[in-house]
Formats: structure tokens, sequence, C-alpha cells
């Protein structure tokens, strides 16, 4: 996964952190979630994991019933 | 004379009545054991077939109930993060501990993106094959730690302490 790094930002910390980014020659131009934006953000991301394993369930369950059903019965 | 040759003609008549109902039935009987003999094939394969599908069905309900406990497991570990949000208020938390916070959401957010791919077929790094715990392998997503000697991903129950 791509990196990604977020910053907390309040009303004290806000100007050391802006003259942090500017100090690394970042542009400083914020993309800003509140805290629930941020909760939301990571329940959706939870939403989507639990998709891949329900995916991956179904398709294991797949998988075990043709291996099953192709094994040769004995005569 | 008259009356004996009546009599035999009589008589070789129903000889010969009897010759014909003895061989048609003889033909009946030999057509009615050929019609036995394909349905006992017909119904012998039914029966196969029969077999079969009861043993499909059978697999079939075993795989549904796996998939059945195992969506209730992913439901349970979908909501574990959203327990611990409602206990949690970010915003006030950012207020009083930026720092602790921002190290906080940037580890998850490296753990949550782990966790997509380990479950995508991503190899476990040696930190993940050592760890000794579910928690020490990845906090986001315990319930895909192998155990001590992985040999696999599998998804597990989770537990209150994930």
């Amino acid at each position: 996964m791509r990196e990604v790094k977020w910053y907390v930002i309040n009303e004290d910390n806000v100007d050391a952190i802006m003259a942090e980014l500017d100090g690394k020659g970042i542009a400083v131009g914020l993309y800003a979630l509140t805290g629930k934006g941020y909760g939301n953000l990571g329940q959706n991301f939870s939403d989507i994991r639990a998709l891949v394993q329900q995916q991956q369930a179904i398709i294991l369950a797949y998988q075990n019933y043709y291996k099953q059903n192709d094994t040769p019965k004995e005569e | 004379m008259k009356l004996s040759l009546i009599l035999l003609l009589i008589i070789a008549l129903m000889g010969f009545s009897g010759y014909v109902y003895y061989t048609e039935t003889q033909k009946t009987i030999t057509i009615l054991n050929e019609n036995n003999a394909k349905l006992e094939v017909a119904i012998q394969s039914s029966e196969d077939a029969l077999e079969s599908l009861q043993g499909n069905i059978k697999a079939m309900q075993e795989e549904n109930d796996r998939i059945n406990k195992e969506y209730a497991n992913i439901r349970k570990q979908n909501g574990l993060l959203a327990s611990k949000l409602e206990r949690l208020d970010l915003g006030a938390a950012a207020v009083v501990n930026p720092d602790g916070i921002g190290k906080a959401v940037n580890l998850g957010t490296i753990n949550a993106g782990r966790c997509f791919e380990i479950l995508s077929g991503s190899e476990l790094t040696e930190y993940e094959r050592n760890a000794e715990n579910a928690k020490i392998f990845n906090k986001e997503c315990p319930w895909l730690w192998p155990g001590p000697n992985p040999s696999g991903v599998s998804g597990g129950e989770p537990t209150e302490t994930d």
C-alpha cells in the first residue's frame, strides 16, 4: 500500500505543523477531517475489508464444493 | 363317422389355438422381460443420479453452514472498530494529545493497509511470521494471525481483546 501520513492538528499545534511542513518544502494546503469524519473513514475501510473477507469465504466454499464433487466415486 | 370327423376337427382346432396362444404368450413374456431389464437399468440410473444429487446437496449445505459461520465472524470483526470508535471522541482526543493520536492513527493506517495486503495474498513479513501473539501480529486484524507456526492465513473468531 502507498504511504499515507496523517497530521493531527489542533489550535495549539497548528502553527508548529505549518512551519514544519513549510520547512520541508511541502506546499501547506491540508485536506482535513474532523474526528467524526476520520472515524467514518476508518469504518468505511473496515467495511471494505469485511467485504473482501466475505468474497474470500465464498471463493473458498466454491473451491471446497467442487473439490469434494470432483472426487471419483467408487463403483 | 361324420361325428368322429367333427370331433377330430374340434380337437385339431383346439390344439392349433393352444399352439398360437402359447407362442404369442412366449413372445409377450420375452418383450416384457426385455422391458423389465430396461426399466431396471433406468431405475438404477435414477438411483445413481439421486444419490449423486443428495451428495451434492449435502456438500452444498456444509459449505453454506461454513460460510454463515465465517460471515458471523466477519461481522463481529467489523463491529470491533465500530464499538472502539463509539467509546472514543477522536476530536477531543486530538485536542488533548495530538502527538499520541497522530502516532496511533498513522500506525493504524499502516496496519489497516497491511491487512488488505495479507488478505490479497501477500507473504507475511519476518516480523509477522515471528509474532508471538495476534496483537503483535497486527492490531487492526489480529484474527488473521495464523498462529505461532504459520502455514497460511485464515480468519478466526475475534475476541473482546482484539
